[in-house]
């Protein structure tokens, strides 16, 4: 508590216990902050769904995606 | 609470999303980490480690196993999904690195770096398909055939004479070809065995099926052992321009079994 006791700089202390206080308390950029909007979360999810397909095609191409052969 | 309400707050939206671009992804956000990065190695390992195990079957089953092998790798992925999302990740906060660029470095190292490693390693190592482009080897094998060669048969097993293999060009090696072994080092030539010429150590005498018009050991000479990349095992699909040619789809490339059958 010494760094509210009166002293010349005392709103200037304050103010910075402040703004490191409110820094902790927001939340950090998180996804989970996009997804609040239901439209947003759909077309990600879409999107996500899009990449697992292609991750799969790619997953089976490996093997039978033919090169050619004389 | 209501159940549905108590479900809905239990499906982790962001671990959903981040699962489906890489498998492992979904529990890194989800705070585990070491548990993404072991998904992560299972699905890699299961496709590399799955495939060779395949290359075992015999050639009948070799189509299907390798189906298996990829089955079994797509369901693990999907599980992986799954398991991210149903995670509550408000109970398991996500860690200090939980940022975007986190997860896109992940991305690119995980599923461009690695997987892209992986899958030229099954590729160049284990299997690969080829799309057969001219008669050469009619009527064993057609053109518009596509088929499954084995890059361990010839590490399990020296090469013998009958089989149908794979290897680069002499001349052009971009190119691949498929003919079949016509003698091994030490054996006289088939088409001038008066002339006691013998195929030289580490080299092999290919011929194709087709005297006519194409290209072999007779125009090209003898291919070294070591530009031999693969045995070929079974056909997958087949089609030509009357369409697709049911009949030989599993159809094997073993020389005696083709015969025996035809």
């Amino acid at each position: 508590m010494k760094n509210f006791e009166p002293s010349p700089d005392f709103v200037n202390r304050v103010m910075v216990a402040v703004r490191a206080e409110t820094r902790e308390t927001e939340p950090a950029l998180s996804p989970s902050i996009w997804l609040t909007s239901t439209p947003l979360r759909w077309m990600l999810v879409c999107g996500g769904a899009a990449m697992t397909l292609i991750n799969l095609v790619r997953i089976l191409a490996s093997v039978f995606a033919p090169a050619l052969c004389r | 609470m209501t159940d549905t309400e108590h479900k809905r707050r239990q499906l982790c939206w962001p671990a959903l999303i981040l699962g489906m671009t890489m498998p492992g992804l979904g529990q890194m956000y989800n705070g585990e980490f070491l548990k993404g990065i072991c998904f992560f190695s299972i699905y890699q390992m299961l496709a590399m480690i799955g495939l060779r195990l395949a290359m075992h079957l015999p050639d009948r089953l070799l189509v299907a196993g390798v189906g298996c092998a990829l089955g079994l790798v797509i369901l693990f992925y999907l599980w992986t999904i799954i398991e991210a999302a149903r995670t509550d990740c408000v109970a398991s906060a996500p860690k200090g690195y939980n940022h975007w660029y986190f997860y896109l470095a992940a991305w690119l190292v995980g599923m461009v770096g690695v997987n892209g490693a992986v899958i030229d390693h099954i590729r160049t190592t284990t299997v690969e398909a080829f799309k057969i482009v001219t008669d050469s080897m009619s009527p064993l094998v057609l053109r518009g055939d596509r088929i499954l060669a084995d890059k361990t048969a010839l590490d399990r097993d020296a090469p013998q004479v009958g089989d149908i293999v794979l290897f680069v060009g002499p001349d052009d090696r971009s190119k691949v070809f498929i003919k079949k072994i016509a003698a091994l080092p030490g054996q006289p030539l088939p088409d001038k065995p008066d002339s006691g010429e013998t195929v030289p150590h580490g080299m092999v005498y290919v011929l194709s099926e087709q005297s006519r018009g194409t290209i072999d050991s007779r125009t090209f000479g003898f291919i070294p052992l070591r530009d031999l990349i693969g045995k070929a095992r079974q056909i997958y699909w087949s089609s030509s321009d009357e369409g697709t040619r049911w009949q030989r789809l599993g159809m094997t490339l073993n020389k005696e079994e083709f015969w025996n059958e035809n």
